[in-house]
């Protein structure tokens, strides 16, 4: 069982490493110039020393995203519960909502920028109109799914609607709005650089952009790298947040015998 | 605390279940309602505790009627439903979480852990149990609800024929004790006889009571229940007949 555990970490490492010095060797051997092709050694050369103005370009990226994100969840938890607690209100918004996702978030930004100026404020909503839809819908449907005999039971115990939400629907929904918090956190990052892209005087998507107009090619692969790490800690966060508040852990969440 | 229900008048999809029903429960009394399946005892139990809406009829507490549910009574369902995410002592104190008291209400319950079997697991979760501690644990959450008259719908019916016997056996012990009103749903003769101080047998459609028996005795044991086989024997005559009139 651990040998098993060991060898499927292994594996896809082994694949990693393998695929970097291919790189490696192509770029040094085939004398590839840095502006069209960095090797991963120079990449990573270029993060070293690039890490203070990297981390401080991060962190205004990391408290967009931060910032955007906890709209999102706020946002997402009102709507899913007022959608579910009043029926009409699902029948009004369910379908608009699915209709805004099939509008590409990222193409709005030139409006939002247009009314909210150039600062962080744009690229907190696009975070938020990014993250909020896949946390609100599985959020809504899991507390709908929620088994109707526990309801009743709260209801024999003469519970208001308040107590039947805090009690059961919120608790036996949270894996579901955990899953969703997963793929929302993985977009979050990506939807703070894009929209940095656009219009902004700092953070990793301006820095990118500065650096990729300077042909500065293993800097853009170090900025890459860092979003992508970003990306892995805002994942890493949601995971660790997920196993302190689901108690016990979702797996052995069974319905009753 | 006296229940009774007069006139209950309920349908579903257009079709009569359960048409000027009366059904009349004595102040600690015991009584036990056994029927086929699906002739609509459930669905009594469910209208009592105010789960349902009636379309007839009244549900009266010691002559006070009672509309929608109340906190006098405390309905025991079939599945033990204890929350996934609750331990064992937040879900027999489900009724603390809902009305206040919770602190009052814990003490009672560590109290009675042993007498229920659960001594030690308080801090576990519900899938750490086996299926015969769940339903006690179900029942302990029943029993420290503060109502006056429990309605346990088929409370044993998920379980093995061992752990249905003990639960039986730890059930009669803890009668004494709990001295309240009982209705017992049911489709085993043998628990409704020995648990019981009168069986009402439902059958037909719209149900009606087919048969109504008074069983008096001091001694109840596996061996007594064992010898009643002219009660048993009525008992699912009367089953049977009321099935038949399906």
């Amino acid at each position: 069982m651990k040998e098993t555990k060991w060898l499927n970490r292994l594996l896809p490492t082994s694949v990693l490493l393998g695929l970097l010095l291919i790189w490696e060797l192509g770029v040094r051997l085939s004398g590839i110039p840095l502006y069209i092709l960095p090797a991963p050694t120079k990449i990573l050369r270029a993060f070293c020393a690039e890490l203070p103005l990297l981390l401080r370009h991060s962190s205004i990226t990391l408290s967009e995203t931060i910032l955007g994100l906890t709209l999102a969840i706020i946002l997402a938890m009102s709507i899913a519960i007022l959608m579910d607690a009043y029926p009409p209100v699902r029948k009004a918004i369910y379908p608009l909502l699915v209709v805004t996702q099939t509008v590409p978030v990222i193409v709005l930004a030139p409006i939002f920028i247009i009314y909210l100026g150039f600062g962080m404020a744009p690229k907190i909503l696009i975070v938020v109109l990014m993250c909020f839809f896949p946390i609100t819908i599985p959020f809504a449907d899991a507390m709908g799914a929620q088994d109707i005999r526990r309801i009743h039971l709260l209801s024999s115990m003469g519970a208001p609607k308040r107590k039947v939400y805090t009690l059961v629907k919120i608790p036996g929904a949270l894996p579901a709005f955990f899953s969703g918090l997963k793929v929302s956190a993985t977009y979050s990052i990506s939807g703070a650089v894009v929209s940095e892209w656009l219009s902004s005087s700092a953070g990793l998507g301006y820095y990118m952009l500065r650096v990729k107009n300077g042909y500065m090619l293993d800097k853009v692969f170090a900025s890459v790298l860092m979003v992508v790490l970003l990306s892995l800690l805002m994942n890493g966060a949601v995971k660790l947040l997920s196993r302190l508040i689901l108690k016990p852990p979702a797996h052995t969440r069974r319905s009753s015998s | 605390m006296k229940l009774s229900a007069e006139g209950i008048c309920i349908g579903y999809h257009g079709e009569p279940i359960l048409r000027d029903f009366h059904l009349q429960v004595n102040e600690g009394e015991f009584v036990s309602v056994v029927g086929p399946s699906g002739c609509g005892k459930s669905t009594l139990l469910n209208l009592i505790a105010g789960l349902l809406p009636r379309e007839g009829g009244q549900v009266l507490v010691d002559g006070t009627e009672i509309s929608g549910t109340s906190t006098r009574f405390s309905l025991m369902p079939q599945d033990d439903l204890l929350l996934p995410w609750m331990t064992v002592l937040e879900n027999v104190c489900l009724y603390g979480k809902v009305h206040g008291g919770l602190k009052s209400l814990q003490w009672r319950a560590l109290e009675n852990l042993a007498t229920f079997g659960l001594n030690g697991y308080e801090n576990r979760y519900p899938h750490e149990l086996s299926g015969g501690m769940r339903q006690r644990a179900a029942f302990l959450r029943t029993a420290l609800c503060p109502a006056d008259i429990l309605l346990l719908d088929e409370p044993f019916a998920s379980l093995d024929v061992i752990t249905r016997e003990d639960l039986q056996d730890w059930l009669l012990q803890m009668r004494q004790e709990l001295g309240r009103t009982v209705v017992l749903v049911t489709h085993d003769i043998d628990e409704a006889i020995y648990l019981s101080d009168r069986v009402l047998v439902l059958g037909g459609r719209p149900a009606e009571i087919r048969l109504e028996q008074t069983i008096k005795t001091h001694g109840r044991n596996r061996a007594w229940l064992f010898a009643q086989s002219d009660l048993r024997q009525a008992l699912y005559t009367a089953l049977k007949e009321g099935r038949d009139d399906f």
